[in-house]
């Protein structure tokens, strides 16, 4: 009998990596300690070089002079018409194409999910999703210089079968909307591959349940299913938001540097074009890490509310 | 519910013109090398210039060691913070979280600022330098998919069941893990939850899932046992 039980609490220990009882934690081995940190210490030393480190050498940078003494120079040279302007495009065109991406993807993945579409087309569009959210920079670029642009696929075909100018009717590729709609790109699959498990956690009971007190599907979005879902939108909005706001190689390869995003901006500062000034490069960047965390911190704010539901 | 259908194949249709048109476009622009007509020039002058394979295959390599170095630095991390170490989880989980915060091209920035040929590490002073730079570049941005919180299907199993994440005799709870980020919820991993092949088996020989368990079986279960 008794031995019964240890071999169970043993199977259970090795089973869960756990020790459930505190004699047996009490003689633990020393000497595993060390191992076990040797297995994270990779990992822990990656991010230390190239995820910590980098970040604070900027962020101290950014409050360094020429002269290496303490200063906040950098920090007003920010407030510039021209750097000013920068980030006021950069939140604009973001902000546009992480709202656009998002409602555009949320409408998409109800469509596959709850829509009842053909069965295999979810895992095909999943694929696709995976790939087109990592199609980013200059073959993107490419791709909608040749679709959009002056001599674009789309354009041509507009003209001579439509006969409808695109260029005549005020669109520019190298514009807001342009780069809004070139970045909707690799937002709305993205939007799509976070959102679609959050849409798979709204059940089907639930509709049901709202259907037999007689609740329209009108009602059962709007009380049932856009609440629950509503955290995990905003977590993927903020997400999105970041996600073009740090964009660059596409904005760079389709506008070269006729558009003023911050990016670019930093880029140019990398490049040794511009500014000419290492301090006001790491102010910029320090001032890009301030608005996406701004936009990061809603997420965690917001998703305790949505947990509730979903346990 | 009709429609519904019809709103849900519109929305579906527009959306597969949106992401299939520039594609379409881009293929007919790389036909377009002779003025006239249609021809797969630029495809034969790509293949047969040297510097494009070259180039193709230094990109294709970079790409395998990043996969490489990602999983050799990730997986042994993941295993023992999740089985050895949990006290680490929330710090190592704000690790990978980061990049999603960060932008890439601040990371670059820095990693020019902080490894240029007069600092302590030179990356950038030498080409083997620049390549590993330029790994360890790739690599940081995939941490947050490739470190994925387990997902957790099965939960409504888990209020009394120790086996499934419920609480154990003693009332404490074992880790859950749900995830921080709607990011680890996404199929962009490269670590994925193992299947948990105990529940598989029990599909196989029954014709129902399994119930939460009665309350005389979990007194059974949960009897008093003598300490160790």
């Amino acid at each position: 009998m008794c031995h019964d039980l240890v071999v169970r609490q043993a199977h259970h220990e090795v089973y869960w990596g756990t020790l459930m009882t505190d004699t047996t934690a009490a003689h633990r081995p020393h000497r595993r300690l060390s191992f076990e940190w040797l297995g994270v210490a990779p990992f822990i030393i990656f991010a230390v070089m190239f995820l910590i480190l980098p970040t604070l050498y900027l962020i101290g940078a950014a409050f360094i002079g020429r002269d290496g003494q303490f200063t906040f120079d950098n920090i007003a040279g920010l407030f510039t018409d021209q750097i000013l302007a920068a980030y006021w495009i950069s939140i604009r065109i973001s902000g546009a194409s992480a709202i656009l991406g998002a409602l555009i993807g949320l409408a998409v993945a109800l469509a596959l999910i709850r829509g009842r579409l053909p069965s295999g087309l979810r895992s095909a569009v999943m694929t696709f999703s995976g790939v087109a959210s990592n199609f980013a920079g200059v073959p993107l670029a490419f791709a909608f210089i040749s679709t959009t642009g002056r001599l674009g696929l789309v354009t041509i075909i507009l003209k001579t079968v439509f006969g409808f100018d695109l260029y005549k009717a005020g669109f520019n590729l190298l514009s807001f909307w342009g780069l809004t709609l070139t970045y909707l790109y690799f937002q709305i699959p993205l939007m799509i591959l976070i959102i679609a498990p959050a849409i798979d956690g709204l059940k089907k009971e639930w509709n049901e349940a709202a259907q037999i007190p007689g609740a329209s599907q009108w009602q059962f979005w709007r009380y049932v299913g856009l609440p629950i879902l509503w955290p995990s939108f905003l977590g993927t909005l903020s997400l999105l938001f970041a996600n073009a706001f740090g964009a660059i190689a596409t904005a760079y390869a389709l506008t070269g540097s006729s558009l003023n995003i911050v990016p670019i901006l930093l880029y140019a500062q990398i490049r040794g074009d511009a500014l000419q000034n290492p301090g006001l490069g790491a102010a910029l960047a320090l001032g890009m890490i301030l608005i996406t965390a701004c936009a990061n911190i809603i997420y965690p704010v917001i998703s305790a509310r949505a947990e509730r539901w979903m346990k | 519910m009709k429609t519904n259908r019809f709103w849900a194949r519109l929305v579906f249709l527009l959306g597969a013109a949106y992401f299939i048109v520039p594609l379409v476009a881009t293929f007919e622009f790389s036909l377009r090398m002779r003025r006239g007509y249609y021809s797969f020039d630029s495809y034969a002058s790509v293949f047969s210039d040297p510097r494009f394979r070259a180039t193709f295959g230094y990109s294709v390599i970079i790409g395998i060691l990043a996969i490489i170095v990602g999983i050799l630095v990730v997986v042994p991390a993941v295993y023992f913070v999740r089985l050895r170490l949990p006290r680490l989880r929330p710090f190592v989980e704000f690790l990978t979280l980061m990049p999603l915060i960060i932008p890439a091209i601040i990371l670059v920035y820095g990693y020019i600022r902080l490894y240029n040929s007069s600092s302590v590490i030179p990356f950038t002073g030498s080409a083997p330098g620049t390549d590993i730079l330029l790994t360890c570049a790739y690599v940081t941005p995939a941490l947050p998919y490739m470190y994925q919180r387990r997902r957790h299907r099965h939960a409504h199993h888990r209020r009394a069941d120790p086996d499934r994440g419920g609480p154990d005799r003693r009332g404490q709870h074992a880790p859950d893990h749900r995830p921080h980020h709607p990011a680890q919820y996404s199929g962009r991993c490269a670590v994925r939850r193992l299947p948990d092949l105990r529940h598989r088996h029990w599909r196989i020989h029954h014709s129902e899932p399994p119930q939460p368990p009665s309350l005389r079986a979990l007194s059974t279960k949960y009897r008093r046992q003598p300490r160790l």
